[in-house]
């Protein structure tokens, strides 16, 4: 699966409706270069991208967790 | 402070001689969290999970039988914690009233008495509880000399045991 | 890539030189047993893996454990003394460039004075030949891989190639891994599970930080320390029990696994199947009341103190402290109406002292003036201390001083004792209640105890009885009473094996279950303590993270499930289309789940298994699954790369569904090796298969052994007759 793939399969997953973050339906079109920078959708991203390439799991922990520190 | 607090702070003392006895029959060694799987230790014919259970045990059972058997003077004796910390505390709290009971108090008298002569009635009244918590153990011992199987073939022995008359 | 033909050179039965040569389509060796078919099927894994079947433990094993059984017989009898050759050689064509694979494998022996000596290693000679050149050895070991990979690929290779009696196994849905793995073949879900890991690590890391933050927030730190250490206490022992747990469960598994091993060597293993789970079934009821009944013993003695039975007659005593208390209570009734009346009449007087002069007047300065000069100034009347008249006049500098006592104002005794006995009371009728039931109580806990021991023999017996049972049909289809002793001595101890650490299983997760109930009322606490505001961005972090992690969870979990449909439905197209042709019942392909675990089953149109199911219909749907993970994979076209082979896969099917197998199997792959014996006797059959419509046929072998009748046992004149049917 492509990296946009991956996340389109997590989006569509009924907690991102329900918290409002996304409407229905517009999983299936979701960039991953959305230009809204959804806080969550964009620690999803990290995580995905660790995965994909291969990254070490406390890394890219890390990196999600500074992120989330970041923008709070 | 509360009568009943001060009467809980009290540390009830046993003969030692019984030291032993409690421990083949008591889990507890003091330890903190739980040490070999109890269901091993109940295997292994342990009835009580704590000494001042077993205390607890023979005190009714020495109040049950009317057999109050005071510990000499000079005896060796050893204590444990205080009655506060006995578990649970309804059940603390009834050896309690049956001590008093059996003490013959007068209530009324009592709460005219001076402060010192009050924590001296205290006093008398833990050793009401040692005395038959003493005959307790008695009995028990007594009972596992006659039948040395009596507490090891039967899961229910304890409880049989305070049915006997 | 298309298996074009086997050369078998002195292998085994295949004395001499042997050929066989093969299309697309199904190709199909037929043979009665012990003919050569298995033998054929050895022949192509000993080229790839180097490894021969054992037929005694009925599993592979190196070449050089076996090395003499795999060169003829007839050859090594026959040789002069020197070298003697065996070797089998595949032919591979890659039919998008016409490239052609040789893999050969050769082993070798010398013959001297008589005495035989096998050679313990085997060699392997690779030869690449492009179309229109001449063929070339492959030395390269990398190269090499790369032609392996694309004869067979590894991830795939146990459903594309395996014999009748795997079938079993391959679709043991029963055990998670095999599931996992077949899941993970059809489509890769470790990224999913990865992914997952990575929520779980980042949920806990914030969580800790947010802890960290609560300590330092703490109203008692000495407290919240001391609970830190505790949780962290908690924690190592859960993750122990959990370590613990695990490993009970892996050799659970692994003695099940054996157990079923053990089983699948029979050739009635059907019938022990069902009766295995059977018994089961009665070993988890058996385990379960097992289990209750450890709890109930243990708390038994507890209820000593938590039920009060430990006070059972002591209602005496009581009434005794009743008695005490309530003469208590009238004594200070009556001294509380002592006190009463005595306080009436002191009030009185203040009352009476109140009424004659107002308080105030006259005014305490010159009540003072009065007392000064000891003269009473309103009837200018001598005064002197200590008369009367002085004293009056002091009693109302005092008046004001003296108050209306009430009843509560005044102590009734020295010591208030009311509430000790008060509760000691109480608690005493709270207790005589529950005591006047003790004995029903343990009445009661002594029944059901009963009834716990009587179901538990019970089950023991119902066990037992299985276990008989199938130790007789153990017995009754082992080849020798020795064999069958050794496996019913074997699965005994894997059982035992088994049940012991089903018990460790249960008993771990209760202690699981109590470390983790500790910890949630550890964190109450913790929390409790907690003064002051967290920082609300940290909290977001956590409910973020949170968020996150069951999200990813979930969607773990829905993969997994759509991947589960995925196989439902591609396995009933295969199922559908084995069974067109016959008009018996044939149902519908069920994954369903049981304790998160998928077994196929067979149901109706109302969603009703299907039970009474033949041998033959079962097998069935393990081959139509087994088909479906390969046929549903989205990323390749792997049956119409790989060659399916399979030996005696249709031995359990009967003859009403062997062609419609067959037809199938033609139409998923692109090639297939089938051996079989089905077709040997039944001609009808055979001619159905030769003739049949739809079947997209390649070549038919049948194979004989060449030996007459009288000299079948004697390997060293065997050789095998190779005749093609079409």
């Amino acid at each position: 699966m492509t990296r946009e793939q991956l996340l389109r399969t997590y989006l569509e997953d009924e907690i991102f409706t329900e918290n409002g973050y996304l409407e229905p339906g517009e999983f299936d079109s979701f960039e991953w270069n959305d230009k809204r920078r959804i806080l969550i959708i964009e620690v999803l991203k990290i995580l995905i991208k660790g995965e994909i390439d291969k990254e070490g799991k406390a890394t890219t922990v890390r990196k999600a967790n500074q992120f989330i520190s970041n923008q709070l | 402070m509360d009568l009943l607090e001060k009467i809980k702070l009290r540390e009830p003392e046993y003969d030692a001689k019984y030291y032993d006895m409690i421990l083949d029959y008591t889990i507890e060694q003091g330890a903190k969290m739980g040490t070999a799987g109890e269901e091993e230790k109940w295997k292994q014919g342990k009835y009580f999970s704590t000494r001042y259970e077993m205390y607890m045990y023979a005190t009714l059972l020495g109040m049950k039988r009317d057999y109050s058997l005071p510990i000499e003077k000079g005896t060796d004796k050893k204590s444990f914690i205080k009655i506060d910390s006995w578990k649970p505390s309804e059940i603390a709290d009834y050896i309690i009233m049956c001590a008093i009971a059996k003490s013959n108090l007068d209530l009324f008298e009592l709460e005219n008495t001076e402060e010192a002569e009050v924590d001296k009635k205290i006093t008398e009244l833990k050793s009401t509880i040692e005395s038959y918590a003493n005959g307790g153990f008695d009995i028990i011992r007594s009972k596992k000399e006659e039948d040395e199987a009596y507490f090891l073939e039967n899961d229910n022995s304890f409880l049989d045991l305070l049915d006997e008359k | 890539m298309i298996l074009q033909s086997i050369d078998l050179d002195n292998f085994m039965c295949y004395y001499g030189e042997n050929r066989f040569e093969f299309t697309e389509g199904i190709n199909v060796i037929i043979g009665d047993n012990g003919y050569g078919k298995s033998k054929l099927y050895d022949a192509i894994y000993w080229v790839m893996y180097d490894q021969v079947f054992d037929t005694s433990s009925k599993e592979f094993k190196p070449t050089k454990q076996l090395n003499n059984t795999i060169i003829s017989d007839r050859a090594l009898h026959e040789a002069e003394d020197g070298q003697i050759q065996c070797s089998v050689t595949l032919t591979f064509i890659d039919k998008r460039n016409e490239n052609t694979y040789t893999l050969q494998r050769q082993l070798k022996a010398t013959k001297e004075n008589g005495e035989i000596n096998f050679g313990s290693k085997s060699s392997r000679r690779v030869t690449k030949k492009k179309a229109y050149l001449t063929a070339q050895v492959v030395d390269n070991n990398e190269e090499i891989e790369r032609i392996e990979k694309k004869i067979i690929p590894e991830n795939i290779r146990h459903y594309m190639w395996f014999q009748g009696e795997q079938i079993e196994k391959l679709i043991d849905f029963r055990d998670n891994e095999t599931l996992t793995q077949a899941i993970n073949v059809l489509s890769d879900i470790s990224n999913f599970d990865n992914i997952s890991e990575r929520t779980e690590a980042l949920y806990s890391q914030v969580k800790n930080e947010l802890k960290k933050k609560q300590r330092s927030l703490s109203k008692d730190k000495e407290k919240s320390d001391s609970l830190e250490d505790d949780r962290k206490q908690l924690e190592r022992k859960l993750a122990e029990l959990k370590g613990q747990l695990k490993e009970a469960e892996e050799n659970s598994r692994k003695a099940e696994q054996k157990s079923s091993q053990l089983l699948n060597k029979l050739e009635d293993a059907q019938r022990i199947r069902e009766l295995d789970d059977k018994r089961k079934a009665v070993e988890k009821d058996f385990n379960n009341v097992h289990q209750q009944l450890n709890n109930e013993q243990l708390t038994f003695h507890k209820k000593m103190f938590t039920n009060s039975w430990l006070l059972k007659g002591t209602e005496e005593l009581f009434e005794n402290f009743s008695e005490q208390y309530s003469k208590y209570e009238e004594d200070r009734l009556n001294k509380k109406a002592e006190i009463k009346a005595k306080l009436a009449v002191e009030n009185e007087l203040i009352k009476e002292l109140q009424t004659r002069l107002p308080v105030n007047v006259p005014e305490p300065i010159y009540v003072q003036q009065m007392l000064k000069e000891q003269r009473c100034l309103v009837c200018n009347r001598e005064a002197k201390e200590g008369s009367d008249a002085y004293k009056s006049i002091e009693s109302l500098v005092n008046r004001s001083k003296k108050e209306i006592k009430e009843l509560s104002d005044v102590e009734i005794a020295k010591h208030d004792f009311s509430n000790s006995f008060k509760s000691l009371y109480h608690n005493g009728l709270n207790q005589e209640k529950i005591i006047s039931r003790v004995d029903e109580d343990i009445h009661n806990t002594l029944i059901r105890t009963q009834e716990l021991l009587d179901r538990k023999g019970e089950l023991r017996e119902e066990l037992d009885e299985i276990t008989a049972e199938m130790e007789n049909i153990v017995i009754e289809t082992s080849i020798d009473t020795d064999q069958a002793k050794n496996i019913i001595n074997d699965l005994r101890a894997q059982n035992k094996y088994a049940e012991r650490f089903n018990v460790d299983i249960g008993y771990l997760n209760n202690q699981i279950k109590e470390v983790e109930k500790k910890l949630k009322k550890l964190e109450k606490d913790y929390e409790d303590l907690v003064v002051g505001d967290v920082d609300k961005g940290l909290i977001k972090k956590v409910d973020l993270c949170e968020e996150l992690y069951n999200a990813a969870t979930s969607t773990r979990d829905r993969v997994f499930k759509r991947l589960i449909d995925t196989l439902e439905e591609e396995a009933n197209k295969h199922y559908l289309s084995m069974t067109q042709d016959n008009l018996s019942v044939r149902g519908i392909i069920k994954l369903r789940e049981y304790n998160g675990n998928y077994t196929p089953e067979l149901v109706d149109e109302n969603d009703n298994q299907l039970l009474q199911l033949n041998t033959g219909n079962i097998i069935l749907i393990k081959l139509a699954t087994i088909m479906a993970i390969i046929s549903a994979r989205k990323s390749t076209r792997d049956t119409a790369l790989y060659t399916l082979i399979s030996d005696a896969p249709m031995s359990a099917l009967g003859d009403d569904y062997t062609i419609g197998f067959c037809k199938t199997v033609s139409q998923t792959y692109r090639q297939s090796i089938i051996m079989s014996k089905e077709f040997y006797k039944n001609e009808d059959l055979r001619r159905e298969l030769l003739n049949g419509n739809n079947i997209n046929l390649g070549k038919v072998y049948m194979i004989t052994p060449n030996l007459p009748d009288s000299e079948r046992t004697n390997r060293k004149k065997l050789s095998t007759n190779i005749k093609p049917l079409n």
